[in-house]
C-alpha cells in the first residue's frame, strides 16, 4: 500500500458510515484515484456482505418469560439459603477463636493452680531443711553444761529422727 | 395496566423494574430480549448457552435496575451488562467448551470444503459454519466489538460508551477483527468460487 493510501483503519471506519462529512469526502476522493485502496475497500466490502448474509439471528424460545420467572424465583430462595448457611459458617469459623482463647484461659488456670501446688511442697521440703540445719547448728555451737547444751544432748541423734 | 406500561420509556419501566414491578419487567425483557439474546449467540455460537445466559443475565437486571444511575440510556446500561457478563463469564472458560475448531468440523466430515457443492442450503449452513468457527476464534474484544458493530449495527459511539472504550480504540479494535477474518475468511471464499 502506498504511503499516501488512507489508513485502513479510516478506511473501514468510512465503510461502517462513520467519520465526519469532511473524512467521507476526503476517502472517496481518494478512492477514484488509487487502485490499491480500491482493493482494500473491495475485500471489506465482501467481508460485510458475507457477515451479513451468514450467521443469522435466532429467536427467543416460546418459554423464555416462563423459565425467566422461574429463574428469578430460584434465585431469589438462594439469599435465604445463603443467609442461614452464613450464619452456620459464622458459628462455625467464631468457635475456633472462641475454644483457642478458652483453651489458653484454661491453662493459665491449671498451670496456676500446679504451680501453686508444686511450689507448696517444694518450699516445706525447704524450710525443714533450713530449719534442721539452723537448729543443729544453733545447738552444736552452744556452750557445755549450758540449757541448750543439755537440751541438745536430750534430742534424739539425727540418724534417729 | 399493562397497556399503560407498554407506552412507557425505559428509564420509566427500569424505575418500576427497580421498585420489583413485574410486569415492568416483563415489558422490558420483552423488549431488548432478541438483541440481547442474539448478541450473546454471536459471541459464544452456541443457542443453548446464549438463551441461558441471556436469562442470566436478566436475573442480574432484576436484581440490579436499581442501581441505575440515570446517566445513560437504559439500552446502553442493558448493553454494558450483557458484554461485562460475556467477557467475565468468558474469562472463567465456561462459554464455547463445546465449539468445534473448523479442522475439527472438516475431519469429522460435518463440513466439507469443496466449491462443486450443489446443495444451497448445506452450502448456507456450511458458510454459516465458517463463519461462526472464525468469528468465534478472535481475540474476545475484537469479536465483540464486531458483533455489536456488524450484528447490532450500533454506532461507533454507542460502542464505545458499552464498552468503555475511545472511539480510536473502537476504530481500531473492528479494524483489526475485520482484518483478522479476512485473513481467514477471503481465501477460502474466493477458492470456493473459482476465483
Amino acid at each position: 500500500m502506498k504511503k499516501e493510501c488512507i489508513n485502513p483503519e479510516k478506511l473501514s471506519a468510512f465503510l461502517d458510515g462513520e467519520l465526519s462529512e469532511q473524512e467521507r469526502e476526503n476517502i472517496k476522493s481518494h478512492l477514484k484515484d488509487c487502485q490499491d485502496c480500491q482493493k482494500e475497500a473491495s475485500e471489506l466490502t465482501k467481508l460485510s456482505e458475507l457477515l451479513n448474509n451468514s450467521f443469522l439471528p435466532i429467536e427467543p424460545s416460546p418459554y423464555f418469560i416462563a423459565r425467566l420467572k422461574q429463574k428469578i424465583e430460584d434465585n431469589e430462595s438462594i439469599p435465604v439459603a445463603i443467609t442461614i448457611n452464613d450464619w452456620i459458617n459464622r458459628i462455625k469459623h467464631s468457635l475456633i477463636p472462641i475454644g483457642a482463647t478458652a483453651l489458653i484461659l484454661l491453662s493459665f488456670v491449671a498451670g496456676n493452680r500446679i504451680g501453686n501446688i508444686l511450689y507448696q511442697k517444694s518450699s516445706t521440703a525447704q524450710e525443714q531443711e533450713i530449719y534442721t540445719s539452723v537448729e543443729s547448728s544453733i545447738l552444736n555451737e552452744s556452750p557445755e553444761s549450758s540449757l541448750t547444751n543439755t537440751y541438745a544432748n536430750l534430742l534424739p541423734e539425727e540418724g534417729d529422727r | 395496566m399493562e397497556n399503560l406500561l407498554k407506552n412507557k420509556s425505559d428509564e420509566e419501566l427500569i424505575k418500576a423494574v427497580a421498585n420489583k414491578d413485574e410486569s415492568a419487567f416483563e415489558i422490558l425483557v420483552e423488549k431488548y430480549k432478541y438483541s440481547v439474546l442474539n448478541i450473546i449467540y454471536r459471541y459464544t455460537a452456541n443457542r443453548t448457552e446464549a438463551e441461558d445466559i441471556s436469562q442470566d443475565i436478566f436475573v442480574k437486571i432484576w436484581h440490579s435496575a436499581d442501581s441505575f444511575k440515570y446517566k445513560s440510556k437504559v439500552s446502553t446500561w442493558i448493553y454494558k451488562v450483557v458484554v461485562n457478563y460475556c467477557l467475565n463469564f468468558k474469562n472463567k472458560n465456561k462459554i464455547n467448551a463445546n465449539i468445534q475448531s473448523l479442522d475439527e468440523l472438516s475431519e469429522k466430515g460435518e463440513i466439507i470444503i469443496d466449491s462443486s457443492r450443489e446443495h444451497k442450503t448445506y452450502e448456507n449452513q456450511e458458510t454459516d459454519k465458517i463463519v461462526r468457527e472464525s468469528i468465534n476464534k478472535l481475540p474476545e474484544r475484537y469479536k465483540m466489538v464486531l458483533v455489536l458493530s456488524r450484528f447490532e449495527s450500533k454506532s461507533y459511539q454507542e460502542i464505545s460508551e458499552i464498552m468503555n472504550l475511545s472511539i480510536p480504540a473502537v476504530e481500531s479494535l473492528i479494524f483489526r477483527a475485520k482484518a483478522n477474518l479476512k485473513k481467514v475468511l477471503l481465501p477460502y471464499f474466493n477458492k470456493k468460487i473459482g476465483i
